[in-house]
């Protein structure tokens, strides 16, 4: 009885280990590392462009096309993109290490981001941080037609919370400032930062743009 | 883990080990309790098989003694070192009985011969009430943690008022843990006492079937008596 007791108690601990140690109940994500996606909104394209913008040479290469695209672009509706791109390519710039990451176009405006990691290839969690301030955007009558734009800073946690919600560009409207703040703090909580993603936070630069 | 120790936040990063440990307290004594079961109901399991892969050697070798040439005294005698063959046990009893002179009358041979085998394969069948207890419980135990565990995780839901799937998957995902191990104790159980009880039915038959040999083994040593008294 002993030994089979044993025996039991043997094969219970080696089948329990096996699914720790060996068994993943989801399967690892992999995503290439160049990911080029194109959406398209009823009056703007949104473009997702990944690429290592951190790299010197890279940000000459951002800071020099103002008007020609990127190859990987789909040719839709140029005449909302080079305003578009110049904020994106700018703000990347500004940042050093961070990197563009998706231009879009809402009924409100356009919004695009920069984010602070050096790598992050998780643009389904972008796209998806975009659409929820994008819907969540209501620009305020007051600025309407003039083409306002500002820079919105704020930090992602782990969990999707958001904190440090500040206008890092000013438009120069406060009322359009103010939208912008309120469309990032009314879209808390995020969905939780991809678990692959290891720091902390992540912190984003969110530009908005007034259409007219 | 969640933001705020709620568990249908939290970050599962994937393995099955931290679907475990994230469970709530009710489902960590249903799932311990789970592996006890298994545990006891493969000790069981294997107690079972060596005993049958034991009694099995034994009464070959015994019924090849018992086909040989011999008494029945010897045949008792011999039948005491098989402690493990159905067949060696029944002869050894009756036959210790006969020679004992504790059985006389043997008009009611049959009578006690099917109270023997009786005794015998209940004795073999012992314990199998505990896996079959296993098989019917276990998927039921695992089921309750996992209803608990998805309720509580509407409950947080209604709460946080948000359906995310992020919010709800998790959650649930950890609630279906207890159902995983419920089966997982259930289903060897079931193929065990299935199994097991084929063997006992079996080697009851065959046992019967032996019964008549030793019954008229045991008949022609009372002739013999009676022929030369």
């Amino acid at each position: 009885m002993r030994q089979s007791f044993i025996i039991s108690v043997i094969a219970h601990v080696l089948v329990l280990a096996a699914l720790f140690f060996v068994a993943k109940t989801v399967p690892e994500m992999r995503l290439p590392q160049n990911i080029y996606s194109v959406k398209i909104f009823q009056p703007a394209v949104l473009k997702t462009e990944q690429g290592k913008s951190g790299t010197p040479e890279a940000k000459a290469k951002a800071a020099e096309p103002a008007v020609p695209k990127p190859k990987n672009e789909k040719k839709k509706e140029p005449e909302k993109k080079p305003e578009v791109v110049k904020e994106n390519k700018a703000d990347a710039a500004k940042e050093g290490k961070g990197m563009d990451v998706s231009v879009s176009g809402d009924p409100s405006g356009l919004t695009s981001m920069a984010i602070d990691a050096p790598r992050f290839p998780f643009s389904y969690y972008l796209s998806a941080v975009e659409r929820k301030v994008s819907q969540n955007w209501f620009s305020s009558e007051s600025g309407r037609g003039e083409g306002y734009s500002c820079v919105v800073y704020f930090r992602l946690a782990r969990d999707g919370s958001v904190g440090d919600v500040s206008v890092e560009k000013s438009s120069g409207n406060q009322f359009f400032d103010r939208s912008a703040q309120r469309a990032v703090r009314s879209s808390a909580p995020f969905p939780p930062l991809p678990r692959a993603f290891e720091d902390p936070w992540l912190g984003i630069h969110f530009t908005f743009i007034q259409k007219d | 883990m969640g933001f705020d120790g709620s568990p249908i936040f939290m970050q599962t990063s994937g393995s099955f080990a931290e679907l475990v440990f994230n469970t709530g307290a009710l489902a960590m004594v249903i799932l311990i309790v789970l592996v006890l079961l298994s545990v006891v109901s493969w000790t069981i399991m294997f107690e079972k098989v060596r005993l049958f892969a034991r009694a099995g050697r034994q009464s070959a070798a015994f019924l090849n003694l018992f086909r040989g040439e011999r008494s029945l005294k010897q045949i008792t005698v011999v039948a005491g070192t098989f402690p493990d063959s159905l067949e060696a046990r029944l002869t050894h009893s009756l036959g210790k009985e006969i020679a004992d002179g504790e059985l006389r009358d043997l008009s009611n041979l049959d009578a006690v011969m099917e109270s023997r085998i009786g005794t015998l394969l209940s004795e073999w069948e012992s314990y199998l009430i505990f896996l079959s207890t296993t098989a019917t419980v276990s998927p039921f135990l695992g089921l309750l943690g996992t209803v608990w565990g998805i309720m509580s995780s509407f409950m947080s839901m209604g709460e946080k008022g948000s359906a995310d799937l992020y919010v709800i998957g998790p959650g649930i995902a950890d609630a279906l843990i207890t159902t995983i191990f419920g089966l997982g104790a259930a289903i060897p159980a079931v193929i065990g006492y299935n199994a097991i009880l084929r063997v006992v039915r079996r080697r009851s038959d065959e046992l019967s079937s032996f019964s008549v040999r030793l019954k008229t083994r045991i008949l022609e040593r009372r002739y013999s008596e009676l022929e030369k008294s």
